[in-house]
């Protein structure tokens, strides 16, 4: 896995200089999942974000009645697990390998190096990350005005 | 020890001895896990050795009280045996007496029917007489054969009995050799098994001795860095205090590292690291120069940027 082309594929970090990418490189580390095994559960503390590159997983909700649902299914180069580096809250939903699945992981302790460094990727990536929000925000409410 | 500027740091890790150094210690902890990996190997197979010799004594042990029960057994039957057979000669010599009796009570009853037919012309009384002796001399035959049947019974299946217990005790015998050879067969294989103990333990014994030579060899490596190199040695790093940020320390991983740190390591690369959190916190080396600020414009595009498309609110 050439981890500077999978950067380079994410929405994530559009826009970053070729150094800036190197250094992100540098700082994710290759993570594996086996089908059917989680990466995280509602409610674990966030610290880290994931970019896929190979396979799928599922989002996945608990209710209060405790009864579980899949409410998104993520391929790579989707990402997951940004809100917390944002917000630093809990995890809101559960995420598990549909298939083998590879990642790459970005830690905030790690983020951090990357901003000290590098500041201006650092408001990029995090512009990038508040037009992702964004753009699910605007879905959720246009589903929403059609169910009212 | 001085601090070090990163050209210089570069430097070292750049030289002949360095390298030459590197690949020793690289060489070294290689031979290291392999002497190690076999002690373990060997330390196990020890282990299982002497479990199988003491286990193999105890089957030894049991199949000799085994032929002993059989012969314990043997002499009991062998007894019973000569009892029997004392017996049946009694029971023979009975048995001859009852025949000889019945014989002779076979004979008189034959007079006796003899004189009855004979007496057809006799008086009435007379006749009575002789019936009633005829019958009576029957009934004392015909108890007395059949009490001289029932003690030939006796003697038969006392013969029987004798028979099987003679074959008993012949079973018994050979089984007891049996296992008297197993108990011997297996004492042999006790003893090969520690014999084998002791080979592997010898063996184990060398290759601790070898874990230890190299393990010296490493350490003397280690102090000799030092000296050579200006540098700190660690388990897994070399570290050069950073002149630039006296708060910073380059390390150097000696091996690759995928996992276990917070990032993943190449062996000989440059890192950075502070001096307070050490190598729990690892940062890959900041770039040679900086990007003014004042020639990035790419935030103030962003503001500059018009919205995109009809979906703007």
């Amino acid at each position: 896995m050439n981890k500077v082309e999978e950067l380079q594929k994410s929405r994530l970090f559009e826009g970053l200089l070729p150094e800036e990418i190197e250094m992100l490189a540098e700082l994710t580390q290759h993570k594996k999942f086996s089908q059917g095994e989680v990466v995280f559960e509602q409610g674990d503390v966030g610290d880290c974000l994931y970019l896929l590159v190979e396979g799928s997983v599922d989002v996945v909700q608990k209710r209060k009645d405790g009864s579980q649902h899949v409410i998104a299914v993520l391929q790579a180069p989707d990402f997951f697990g940004e809100m917390s580096l944002i917000d630093k809250e809990y995890r809101s939903a559960s995420i598990r390998a549909q298939s083998e699945t590879a990642m790459l992981c970005l830690t905030n302790e790690n983020l951090h190096s990357f901003a000290r460094v590098y500041k201006n990727g650092f408001t990029l990536v995090v512009i990038n990350i508040a037009r992702v929000l964004s753009t699910r925000l605007r879905e959720t409410n246009q589903k929403l005005l059609e169910k009212m | 020890m001085k601090a070090l500027w990163l050209r210089e740091v570069q430097a070292i890790l750049g030289r002949e001895d360095f390298l030459k150094w590197w690949q020793s210690l690289v060489d070294l902890e290689q031979k290291l896990a392999a002497v190690g990996s076999r002690f373990d190997e060997l330390l196990a197979q020890v282990n299982l050795m002497d479990f199988r010799a003491e286990f193999t004594q105890k089957n030894a042990i049991d199949s000799l009280y085994l032929a002993g029960e059989y012969e314990d057994t043997a002499a009991q039957l062998l007894a019973e045996a000569s009892e029997i057979e004392n017996k049946s000669y009694e029971a023979v010599a009975n048995f001859e007496s009852q025949r000889i009796h019945v014989s002779d009570l076979f004979s008189r009853m034959g007079a006796l029917e003899h004189n009855f037919l004979s007496a057809q012309t006799e008086a009435r009384e007379e006749r009575e007489r002789l019936e009633k002796e005829l019958r009576e001399a029957t009934v004392v035959y015909e108890r007395e054969n059949a009490r001289k049947l029932s003690l030939w019974e006796e003697v038969e299946q006392m013969w029987a009995r004798s028979l099987d217990i003679n074959l008993g005790v012949s079973e018994r015998r050979v089984k007891s050799k049996r296992a008297r050879r197993e108990a011997e067969r297996l004492f042999k294989e006790a003893e090969q098994h520690k014999h084998s103990s002791k080979a592997l333990q010898a063996e184990a014994t060398e290759a601790e001795q070898k874990q230890k030579e190299i393990q010296q060899a490493i350490e003397d490596l280690r102090t000799s860095a030092r000296k050579l190199f200006g540098c700190l040695v660690g388990e897994e790093f070399l570290y050069w205090p950073r002149r630039e940020n006296v708060n910073e320390v380059y390390c150097v991983p000696i091996n690759d590292h995928a996992e276990g740190f917070n990032i993943e390591l190449r062996a000989k690369n440059i890192y950075l690291i502070s001096r307070q959190r050490g190598v729990e916190f690892i940062e890959p080396l900041p770039p040679a120069g900086d990007v003014p600020e004042e020639e990035d414009g790419r935030i103030d595009d962003f503001f500059r940027r018009g919205r995109p498309g009809e979906n703007a609110v």
